[in-house]
């Protein structure tokens, strides 16, 4: 994924800033506390799909 | 009982139930609602008359037809965004923007149109093809806040639809049945565009009706105000 999407995606639930973790596959959103899963090079950028991390 | 039929009709059926019949139609869609959507779909996409270097986002692009227009209409400078509920649709739009030598020019995501993961005020313009009938009613005026907070400042939103503005058609009423009673196949219906864009607040800058297999359909474009 490329770094520069970042200005233009954010969270869906509070359309806050997103943090890309390349190792992982993820986008995640601190203050929600999501992690938005990337498979095979797509974002799955759906609330009820998100992982909760601490 | 009163003799206009003007009530739009619900949706009843879940988001998971949606992405699964889309997830199981979406190899072969294209030889039956396909078809027929592709003459009103190409006439939206042109009335919404997109530039090269432009960022335009589609909504529910299912097989991706306009999606690939959407990529040769902003060019090399511009980007093409799409969003779609149905892990089926995406793979399909997948493989024709590769084999099209676009998929460069696009970004897919997998989400919700009622809570789209972009920023305020970032695209050009966005578009809708036979998916804004897909939402239940109350959500239409969710889904129209949520497009004008991602378009830009006199950003144009495209959308053709079923309509129910020729409300007494004998095939309306048939139509508006079979949603009813198998609301998981027939699961789109026809709902007023025009009206639905003007009460979020659009300009409405271009609006024509059209007719799909004797029902009625429109294609409106509006802008979102300043």
């Amino acid at each position: 994924m490329d770094k520069k999407l970042l200005d233009i995606l954010a969270c869906p639930k509070c359309k806050g800033d997103l943090e890309y973790d390349e190792k992982n596959q993820k986008l995640i959103c601190r203050k929600c506390k999501l992690a938005y899963p990337i498979k095979e090079d797509i974002p799955v950028m759906l609330i009820d799909e998100a992982d909760k991390i601490q | 009982m009163n003799s206009k039929n003007n009530r739009i009709l619900r949706v009843h059926r879940t988001k998971a139930q949606a992405k699964e019949s889309y997830d199981k139609i979406s190899r072969f869609y294209d030889y039956f609602a396909g078809v027929f959507e592709k003459k009103y779909r190409n006439m939206a996409l042109e009335r919404l008359n997109i530039k090269r270097g432009e960022t335009v986002l589609e909504i529910g692009f299912g097989t991706g037809h306009c999606l690939k227009q959407i990529a040769e209409s902003v060019g090399e400078t511009g980007k093409g965004y799409g969003i779609d509920i149905s892990s089926g649709m995406l793979e399909v739009t997948k493989k024709r923007l590769e084999k099209a030598g676009l998929i460069d020019r696009v970004e897919l995501y997998r989400g919700d149109a009622l809570k789209m993961p972009y920023r305020n005020n970032k695209f050009d313009a966005v578009f809708m093809s036979f998916t804004l009938d897909l939402f239940d009613t109350p959500e239409i005026p969710k889904v129209f806040s949520e497009i004008k907070r991602i378009l830009k400042q006199k950003g144009r939103l495209g959308v053709v639809s079923a309509s129910k503005e020729d409300g007494e058609s004998i095939l309306l009423k048939l139509y508006e049945w079979a949603h009813e009673r198998f609301p998981k196949y027939v699961d789109c219906r026809p709902i007023y565009v025009e009206q639905s864009l003007k009460d979020a607040g659009y300009e409405v800058q271009h609006k024509e009706t059209v007719e799909i297999l004797g029902l009625s359909g429109e294609i409106v474009i509006g802008a979102s105000p300043s």
